[in-house]
């Protein structure tokens, strides 16, 4: 190493940092299709708006008084509805329940208690939802 | 025999150099420039999100006064044109910040196609599932080839049987408090 020509190291230093820099950047250009997609299919695969929508159709439902006439009969003519038809054109199990004797109440509201089941093979959803009802 | 170790440093660098390029080479190409059928999800996405919210919207009452939305009267009076005119409507709404057919209605998406069938249940029959057609876009009826589609259903609720049906409907559907299903195939042309 005695004639070691030590001269233009900027030269050399800028070469690696300008090279290292566009490698992060292919580096995030490879990645940027890559997370559109996979978001995508989150959001596909996530029946969100078909849960959303059966908990807007049952709440109103749910928030019905216990002595309404004929509410075991329009509550299950509506379950085996939606039964049929989720299971044809949504290829989804569903089911739900509502508890009106749930005991909660505060100043103003009862609770009611809506459960939904939902389950198309992939997503397996179960929730309780208080239903509020004005005392 | 003395052997040169003279620029030991440039070839290191000289190798270094080579190992970077051939690795952002590398990087580069294998990046997913060409839209593969697997990025269709993400057209799709937006396309299924477009509809639900099209349908939330309709089936939506316009005011705490009004119990019946939009949808449900559409359904109720079987009005197919008024359906396809207000369905459109909201399907071709754009935000105004790209191009414009109709800057004053921001109409901007003429592409979006479909066609809508409600599907019900019997229970006086053979309480099985039926159907009927429930109007196109103004190319929607044209099934002899086109893109591939998406699904968005929504349940609407209906209190009794609709009226001016065809017959054919008219003579199987229940007339009673019902949950039927909207079904909207969307595609883009």
């Amino acid at each position: 190493m005695e004639s070691l020509d030590d001269e233009g190291q900027w030269i050399v230093l800028m070469g690696v940092v300008v090279a290292t820099g566009m490698f992060i950047l292919a580096i995030i250009i490879n990645q940027a299709p890559m997370v559109g997609q996979s978001t995508a299919e989150a959001v596909l695969e996530f029946p969100k708006n078909e849960i959303q929508d059966i908990r807007y159709h049952l709440a109103p439902i749910a928030q019905l008084d216990a002595n309404t006439t004929g509410l075991i009969d329009k509550e299950n003519k509506m379950r085996a509805d939606m039964q049929a038809l989720s299971m044809a054109r949504n290829n989804a199990v569903m089911d739900f329940d509502i508890d009106r004797n749930t005991g909660f109440e505060d100043l103003f509201y009862q609770y009611n208690r809506l459960d939904i089941h939902y389950n198309n093979g992939v997503t397996t959803y179960d929730e309780e939802y208080s239903v509020p009802v004005r005392l | 025999m003395v052997m040169n170790d003279e620029g030991q440093l440039y070839t290191i660098e000289g190798i270094t150099a080579g190992i970077i390029m051939l690795l952002t080479a590398y990087v580069v190409f294998s990046t997913g420039f060409v839209f593969t059928p697997g990025d269709a999800h993400i057209a799709d996405m937006q396309l299924q999100q477009l509809g639900y919210d099209a349908l939330l919207v309709m089936d939506t009452p316009g005011s705490i006064e009004d119990d019946k939305s939009r949808l449900q009267e559409l359904i109720m009076t079987n009005d197919q044109a008024a359906f396809k005119d207000e369905f459109n409507m909201l399907l071709q709404k754009g935000t105004g910040t790209t191009y414009m057919d109709d800057p004053a209605g921001f109409i901007i998406d003429e592409r979006t196609q479909w066609n809508a069938t409600i599907y019900y249940r019997d229970t006086d029959h053979d309480n099985l599932l039926h159907s009927y057609a429930f109007g196109n876009s103004t190319r929607g009826g044209e099934f002899v080839t086109r893109e591939p589609e998406i699904s968005v259903t929504r349940y609407v609720h209906l209190s009794g049987e609709p009226s001016y049906l065809p017959v054919d409907v008219r003579n199987i559907m229940d007339n009673r408090e019902q949950m039927v299903l909207l079904e909207v195939l969307l595609w883009r042309a």
